[in-house]
């Protein structure tokens, strides 16, 4: 049973005048996940979030998202993906009424009782202008703008980068509600990993351009030990699968390692690591590429 | 969509409203008062009979006097085809880049040539009913004006009635519309299309009369007559010897700079002191009737342009993804 694929990166890259801000990056997401897109600043998220929505196109490779171009002129895609860009634009001269009846006008599926119902909810004012409006109040409407388009995909750039702890732990809630009650799929992007833990359960880590890990969260934790021992006496066990960190302190050596053979040797301790241990892991070294088949997924 | 291109430009649409209304009000007063000053000092009857008479010709100087300050700023109205139309067309996809908010735009389910479609030709609907009015109150408020001068005039008549004005509006829209694009920036795409816009008129203007070649006539006394009231626009005037009164290239030669000699130059030439020399004056001039087929070929050449810029703007729109 594999399920469709929301989003499928191959070769994909994006070159700036500046120099390439994407490369080689192939990846695929399937259908109904919820992604951590996580990396620096300067990483590259931001590119492949424009990338898949279509709002840029590649210089090389291929993206599809539902099993089509993004970028198609006639813009085919467009009502089956949401994207909130990473400043949240708005048109700051509308009110929130406005702002509505512009989501409606501009979206078949748009559902607009949901969305009164939201700010409602939040008790944002409708009758004012959104540039009156705080930035947190700007991100919920931007937010409820991306959710009642009622796309199946949904890219959030930086959604909650804005937001005080407790807007965030709304925005989250709010996400779940539509993510549970209508199966899409999310990727949202942010350069701190807590923020997106709770809700994810996939991670795609991106370092310098290139896309170094593109799995479920369950699947990552369980390829990774962390295996600490005596200083340069390795296990017995022959294979410790391919270190992704090593550090040294005067008498002990601790390496967080992927695929290990079980260990044996008593000196060396094992122990699950947290999501943040093995991502901090591979964003300290981007040159670590790990294996991307290791999800196997058909072609939807 | 259509309703969300209103909702955006509408600030566009009322401020259009205001300069008209703002027109409205300085020129209307100015219509009335120069009809009546037309009418009370007897000038609307010395325009079929010229200017012959002296009372005439000081009622004219007098008018021209009185209305001076009215010419004058006719010749600085020029600018507000260019000034508006800039500051519709410059802002239409440069303000959104601007603000970012173009990624919110693009990315609701309205394709973006549909999107920019309505866009562009909402605000060109708006733009040439603002050029209709311009012109609608230019050339009420110059009527009187019209009978004193040539309507070909350049600068005060040609380019404020007819059609050229919808023509010039929706030039400087599109390529403001066009420079905003390809800039991404407000204030550096106002400004490329004045300084476009300007120099793009005033080459059109002083070459408009040679769209067609001019036609030459003798000068007889009635034309002379009609000279400075006419409508014909007299681009120069050569003197000629007549050829059947002198045979040889000397002969004609000397009557010339007799004829030159004798007959002193003022405004108009003295043709009876000319005839008794055999000698002519033989103007260029373009027809007042040429006026309608220069006012199309002029206000084509610019429409034209509009929609070969206007495209351009909308394949980029479509198009750029980088």
């Amino acid at each position: 049973m594999t399920a469709p694929t929301a989003l499928d990166a191959h070769g994909l890259g994006k070159r700036y005048r500046s120099g390439w801000g994407l490369q080689d990056c192939s990846f695929r997401v399937p259908a109904g996940r919820v992604v951590a897109l996580v990396g620096p600043n300067g990483a590259g998220k931001t590119t492949l979030l424009q990338l898949a929505a279509g709002l840029i196109s590649p210089s090389k490779g291929t993206v599809r998202v539902l099993g089509r171009r993004p970028d198609d002129p006639a813009g085919k895609a467009l009502p089956r993906v949401g994207f909130l860009a990473q400043d949240q634009p708005l048109y700051r001269n509308f009110t929130v009424k406005d702002l509505l009846r512009f989501g409606r006008h501009t979206n078949p599926r748009w559902d607009d009782a949901a969305a009164r119902r939201r700010l409602d909810d939040l008790g944002i004012p409708t009758s004012r202008k959104a540039g009156n409006l705080s930035a947190g109040q700007q991100t919920e409407v931007a937010l409820s703008l991306c959710l009642s388009k009622h796309a199946e995909l949904l890219l959030l750039d930086e959604p909650v980068a804005r937001l005080d702890p407790l807007a965030r732990h709304r925005f989250f809630s709010t996400l779940m509600d539509v993510v549970v009650a209508e199966e899409i799929t999310v990727v949202l992007s942010s350069h701190v990993l807590t923020d997106l833990e709770r809700v994810c359960d996939f991670v795609v880590i991106l370092s310098a351009s290139k896309v170094q890990v593109a799995e479920s969260i369950d699947k990552l934790l369980a390829d990774h030990r962390i295996l600490i021992g005596p200083r340069g006496e390795p296990p017995w066990s022959s294979a410790i699968g391919t270190v992704v960190r090593a550090s040294h302190r005067e008498r002990q050596t601790t390496l967080l390692a992927r695929s290990p053979a079980p260990v044996l040797d008593p000196r060396w301790d094992v122990q699950q690591p947290s999501l943040e241990e093995v991502v901090l892991a591979y964003l300290e070294d981007p040159s670590i590429d790990a294996p991307q088949t290791l999800e196997p997924l058909e072609a939807s | 969509m259509i309703w969300v291109s209103w909702r955006q430009h509408r600030a566009d649409l009322f401020a259009m409203t205001a300069v008209m209304l703002l027109l409205a009000i300085v020129l209307l007063p100015a219509g009335v008062q120069m009809r009546h000053v037309f009418t009370h000092t007897g000038m609307a009857g010395c325009v079929p009979s010229g200017l012959s008479s002296s009372a005439c010709s000081n009622a004219f100087d007098a008018f021209q006097r009185q209305f001076n300050w009215f010419t004058r700023l006719l010749g600085w109205m020029n600018l507000i085809p260019g000034i508006l139309g800039a500051a519709v067309g410059a802002p239409l996809v440069a303000r959104e880049l601007e603000r970012g908010t173009l990624q919110l735009a693009f990315m609701q389910s309205v394709s973006r040539t549909r999107w920019i479609l309505v866009k562009v030709s909402l605000l060109a609907v708006a733009v040439i009913a603002a050029a209709v009015v311009f012109i609608a109150l230019v050339t009420w408020t110059r009527v009187p004006l019209d009978r004193l001068g040539s309507r070909l005039d350049t600068n005060t008549a040609f380019d404020f009635e007819g059609t050229v004005g919808v023509g010039y509006f929706l030039f400087a829209f599109a390529l403001g519309a066009f420079l905003g694009t390809v800039t991404r920036r407000v204030v550096p795409a106002l400004v490329a299309t004045l300084l476009v816009f300007v120099p793009a008129r005033l080459i059109v203007q002083s070459s408009r009369l040679s769209f067609l070649p001019p036609l030459t006539r003798t000068a007889n006394a009635s034309i002379l007559a009609h000279q400075k009231v006419g409508s014909d626009d007299v681009l120069n005037v050569t003197l000629a010897a007549d050829p059947s009164r002198y045979a040889t290239t000397g002969e004609r030669m000397h009557a010339l700079s007799q004829a030159t000699l004798a007959c002193p130059i003022q405004k108009t030439p003295d043709l009876s002191c000319l005839q008794a020399h055999g000698v002519v004056a033989i103007e260029t001039y373009v027809p007042f009737n040429r006026f309608w087929e220069l006012q199309l070929i002029e206000t084509a050449a610019f429409a034209l342009t509009a929609i070969g810029l206007l495209t351009i703007t909308v394949m980029i729109v479509r198009w750029r993804r980088n």
